[in-house]
């Protein structure tokens, strides 16, 4: 069976969907690992957080999601590759529970 | 020994440069209209450009980033075309407008009018650029620039009630006309704070192989070099304001500007005022030009360098050059200098938040710039200043354009 | 390594050093049961219109086909990258890539016939 091709840019921003079809969040980063010459996906970074952490103004953008109240709920998840379906790129969809994924933490 | 050297050269280029029809026309503007009130203006926009152009030259000093290549790399593509558009388009009138003052000036000196200028200058400007070496560029025409002091020994010789002036500097409304008296504000704050000039910048301490070690140049040319040349600014809005309303005129008639120099200095004012004109413009158009190739070259990846020879540098090159060419189109059609220069710098002021948000994220990002990322206090003065500018700027254009 | 913040967008620089553009694109390969594996970085005008919008990218596209080229943009396999760091480097003499065939075409047409060019 031949690879298909997905580019990255268009995976970013888009929404993950979890199974009841609700967004746990846009993809913002994706983290990678070099073996050998061959470089592979380990895990996507998701949801507002991980904004945040992309252009590094973490302690800056904590603080203004403080002001807005929008500071507790989802803040955004690592999700390992295997747990995301993107076979359609435009509608990545969650293969597990949300309950299952690492929330990203202050650091 | 020669650090001490390199800060009075960046103080001495920084006057030198810092006047431009931006400041001269809405200083000029100010004064005629509303004596000295609007000096606190001039005063709140050189405290955000020091602590701009402090910035971009610490961005660039630790990171070795200029401030749009890092823009690109952090916020991306998507969001850098959007910044392009915007600042080429403010940028290209700002261009335009700096021309237009090299033809006033010139018209001024020959009396064949401004628009048949237009193209000469434009030539000009690019001989320069294709000829010339950063180091003339930034040194050479700014050390003629300390011409403009010619406006200090101006104000001065008039003798204005300095108790009156220091008044100036708390913001106080006037009683009528008062549309009028912020768009003049805005603009004034447009002209201070101009994004050419914190392009430049940057990407004049790459040019110049800056790293930490200049950080210590680069605090005290900013702190110093930006007062002394608001205190020009202000100096220029002094001499409007005693020479224009006690003569009861407006100022319509680009032939009186002059006034406020021949006045107090008589014909040699009238010279200094016209060579003023023209070398501060002309510095001024030489760097917008070249801001605007950085702006390009450093967003999709080109060589750039105003050292390189130019076909290492080719598609560098063309982007200056078309856009000098583009920007004299507008003044060869006989759009009015002084009309549209006041325009665009309310409009500078408008497009601000596109360039200073994303610097202010990046300023405070630890993979760039380690242990020196911004404290509270330039946060503080640069979200302040800028978030005014644009209220300001949001609110009060349209009042200047539809007629209130 | 952040495939986002650390390759997206940097500076790209020839094995000689040269600037040759930004990374504009990456290119990701999905298999079945595997993970997917990072293939190519992209160079080139069509990669940057495909990420403004989709329908510029199928006009960019579209375009570049009727010019008889095969692909929207330049590839450079993964494993031709040397370094990524400030800038991200890779084993390619960018004089001669097509990653500057623009910077060529100028110079050669247009800086070149101008005197002192």
């Amino acid at each position: 069976m031949p690879a298909t091709e997905v580019y990255v840019d268009r995976l970013l921003g888009r929404h993950v969907l979890d199974q009841s079809g609700e967004s746990i969040g846009r993809i913002e980063e994706i983290r990678v690992s070099g073996k050998g010459d061959r470089c592979f996906v380990d895990e996507y970074l998701v949801g507002r957080y991980a904004a945040f952490q992309r252009v590094a103004a973490w302690r800056l953008g904590r603080s203004l999601l403080g002001v807005f109240g929008r500071n507790r709920g989802k803040k955004g998840y690592r999700v390992g590759w295997e747990k995301i379906d993107l076979s359609d790129p435009e509608r990545p969809r969650l293969l597990c529970a949300r309950e299952e994924l690492t929330p990203i933490t202050d650091q | 020994m020669k650090k001490a050297l390199q800060i009075a050269l960046g103080i001495v280029t920084s006057v030198g440069g810092y006047l431009e029809i931006g400041s001269v026309a809405t200083a000029v503007q100010a004064g005629a209209a509303f004596r000295f009130q609007l000096l606190w203006a001039i005063a709140l926009g050189t405290l955000c450009l020091i602590f701009l152009v402090e910035m971009s030259g610490r961005l660039a000093a630790v990171s070795h980033h200029t401030l749009i290549e890092a823009v690109r790399e952090r916020f991306g593509f998507p969001f850098f075309s959007l910044l392009l558009v915007v600042v080429s388009l403010v940028t290209l009138a700002v261009l335009a407008s700096e021309i237009g003052g090299v033809s006033l000036a010139i018209q001024m000196a020959t009396g064949i009018s401004y628009p048949w200028w237009a193209f000469v200058v434009a030539l000009l400007v690019w001989l320069v650029l294709w000829k010339g070496t950063f180091g003339i560029i930034e040194n050479g025409v700014s050390l003629l620039g300390l011409v403009t002091i010619a406006f200090l020994v101006g104000a001065v010789t008039l003798h204005p009630s300095w108790h009156q002036v220091g008044a100036g500097f708390l913001p106080s409304l006037p009683k009528d006309d008062r549309a009028h008296y912020w768009f003049i504000a805005v603009s004034i704050l447009g002209a201070c704070i101009t994004p050419y000039l914190f392009i430049f910048y940057s990407a004049g301490a790459v040019e110049d192989n800056w790293d930490e070690s200049y950080l210590g140049v680069n605090r005290a040319t900013a702190a110093l070099g930006m007062t002394f040349g608001g205190l020009l600014s202000a100096a220029v809005l002094i001499a409007a304001a005693m020479v224009f309303p006690q003569q009861g005129i407006q100022i319509d008639q680009v032939e009186q500007i002059p006034l406020m120099l021949t006045v107090s200095l008589g014909q040699w004012g009238f010279i200094l005022f016209v060579i003023s004109l023209g070398i501060a413009c002309l510095g001024a158009a030489l760097e917008i030009a070249l801001a605007l190739a950085y702006l390009m070259a450093q967003g999709f990846g080109w060589n750039w360098g105003e050292d390189e020879k130019e076909s290492n540098a080719a598609r560098f090159s063309l982007a200056y050059t078309v856009a000098v060419v583009i920007a004299a189109v507008p003044i060869a059609l006989g759009v009015d200098p002084l009309k549209l220069t006041v325009l665009t710098m309310a409009i500078t002021a408008a497009s601000l938040p596109f360039t200073v948000v994303p610097f202010l994220f990046l300023m405070n990002d630890e993979e760039y710039l380690g242990d020196h990322t911004n404290g509270w206090l330039s946060n503080g003065v640069v979200i302040f200043s800028i978030a005014l500018a644009f209220v300001l700027a949001v609110v009060s254009i349209p009042l200047e354009i539809f007629g209130s | 390594m952040n495939l986002v913040r650390e390759v997206l967008d940097n500076q790209l620089r020839g094995r000689d050093g040269v600037k040759m553009g930004r990374v504009d694109g990456i290119v990701l390969e999905l298999m079945p049961g595997a993970p997917p594996r990072v293939a190519y970085i992209e160079v080139g005008w069509v990669a940057l219109a495909r990420r403004i919008s989709r329908r510029v990218g199928r006009w960019a596209s579209t375009r570049r086909r009727q010019e008889g080229r095969r692909r929207d943009a330049y590839r450079i396999p993964w494993d031709r990258i040397n370094k990524v760091g400030l800038d991200v480097v890779v084993d390619v003499d960018a004089e001669r890539s097509p990653a500057l065939a623009s910077e060529r075409w100028v110079r050669d047409r247009i800086i070149r016939r101008i005197p002192g060019g």
